[in-house]
């Protein structure tokens, strides 16, 4: 149950109360129990605070003006130097890398290119020799058949 | 005679570096405390403390004598660690839910791992189970806390840094001792 003396207790603990005020608060506080319980805590956390003193670590007015001032002209164009020369490292990495990967995929990709072309060529005159089968006499089998060797031995000779 | 915040500024834009020394003197312990308190992690704070007076030297061009120092220094301060919080959430989320397999907040997780206070302690077990309970509240409360204490503004000061209505930095203080309150059991 808020009594409505909470904030006041605060302030009445820290002096900011007008001393008019004060005397009311104290009438208040020996009457309720939760705001003296309250008023209890603070004290004792205000206790704590006061011998919690840790050692500062040490700053010098000229360290602090020296960390605190604007960079010069060198300085900035030094910086603005050498991030301009770990770009242009990383780029020139970049691309002798795609150079290398890119020149390797060529080689390759020429090289299947001519195994395809010949397997398509074969495929086809296999192709041509099943529908010459389907329609022709015996003779014009035999003859078609003897092409067909013909042009197998051709791509033998060139594949190997 | 101490020179003030606002003189030792101004002595600085003018080339006195000896007065950002005594204005870093002035204010490195509860600057370091609320960083460390807030952050959790040493590494994290002494990175954000030299951070915060980095960006104060950036910015005092910005600031106006009128300001209250400390109040601009918490104020940037603030910021720093929120930017912090937010990429340490976005990075702790990711591996949470690759370690644990479901989406628990990080302050459940941490939780825990933490004992549970029991009601009639000694001292030291009192005073680990009131930072144990502490550290269970969400970075926003407590902040409102650390912020109160070490940088010694008012409420309204506070609200200002955090663009809070004064109302909400005192409600989020107030509900957060309720739970504290209730983690620690009742102690008057």
């Amino acid at each position: 149950m808020n009594c409505g003396y909470k904030e006041k207790i605060i302030l009445y603990f820290y002096g900011e109360l007008p001393e008019r005020s004060a005397a009311g608060i104290k009438r208040h506080i020996d009457a309720c129990a939760s705001c003296a319980g309250e008023l209890a805590v603070l004290k004792e956390l205000t206790a704590q605070f006061e011998i919690f003193k840790p050692e500062p670590p040490l700053l010098s007015a000229a360290g602090q003006a020296f960390a605190a001032r604007e960079p010069g002209f060198w300085e900035t164009a030094l910086a603005g130097f050498k991030a301009a020369a770990l770009a242009g490292a990383f780029t020139a990495a970049f691309l002798l890398a795609f150079r290398f990967m890119g020149a390797h995929k060529s080689a390759d990709a020429v090289w299947n290119n001519d195994i395809n072309s010949n397997l398509d060529s074969i495929e086809y005159g296999i192709y041509s020799l099943e529908d010459d089968m389907l329609y022709s006499p015996s003779a014009d089998f035999d003859y078609s058949c003897a092409g067909i060797e013909a042009q197998r031995q051709r791509i033998a000779e060139k594949t190997t | 005679m101490a020179l003030t915040d606002a003189e030792l500024v101004k002595a600085f834009k003018e080339g006195d570096a000896g007065a950002l020394d005594e204005l870093i003197s002035r204010y490195k312990g509860p600057l370091y405390a609320y960083l460390l308190k807030l952050a959790r992690d040493s590494n994290a704070a002494d990175d954000l403390f030299q951070e915060v007076f980095v960006k104060v030297i950036k910015k005092l061009g910005s600031y106006g004598e009128e300001d209250k120092f400390s109040a601009w220094l918490f104020t940037v301060a603030h910021h720093a660690i929120m930017d912090h919080f937010r990429a340490q959430t976005r990075r702790r989320e990711e591996s949470l839910y690759a370690a644990h397999g479901d989406s628990r907040a990080l302050a459940d997780t941490l939780a825990c791992d933490e004992p549970s206070p029991a009601a009639a302690l000694d001292a030291a077990e009192r005073a680990g189970a009131i930072e144990a309970a502490f550290e269970k509240l969400s970075p926003d409360q407590r902040e409102i806390f650390l912020l109160r204490h070490y940088s010694g503004l008012s409420f309204r000061e506070i609200a200002g840094i955090l663009k809070i209505p004064i109302g909400t930095a005192l409600a989020r203080m107030s509900r957060a001792l309720a739970k504290l309150r209730g983690e620690l059991g009742n102690i008057s």
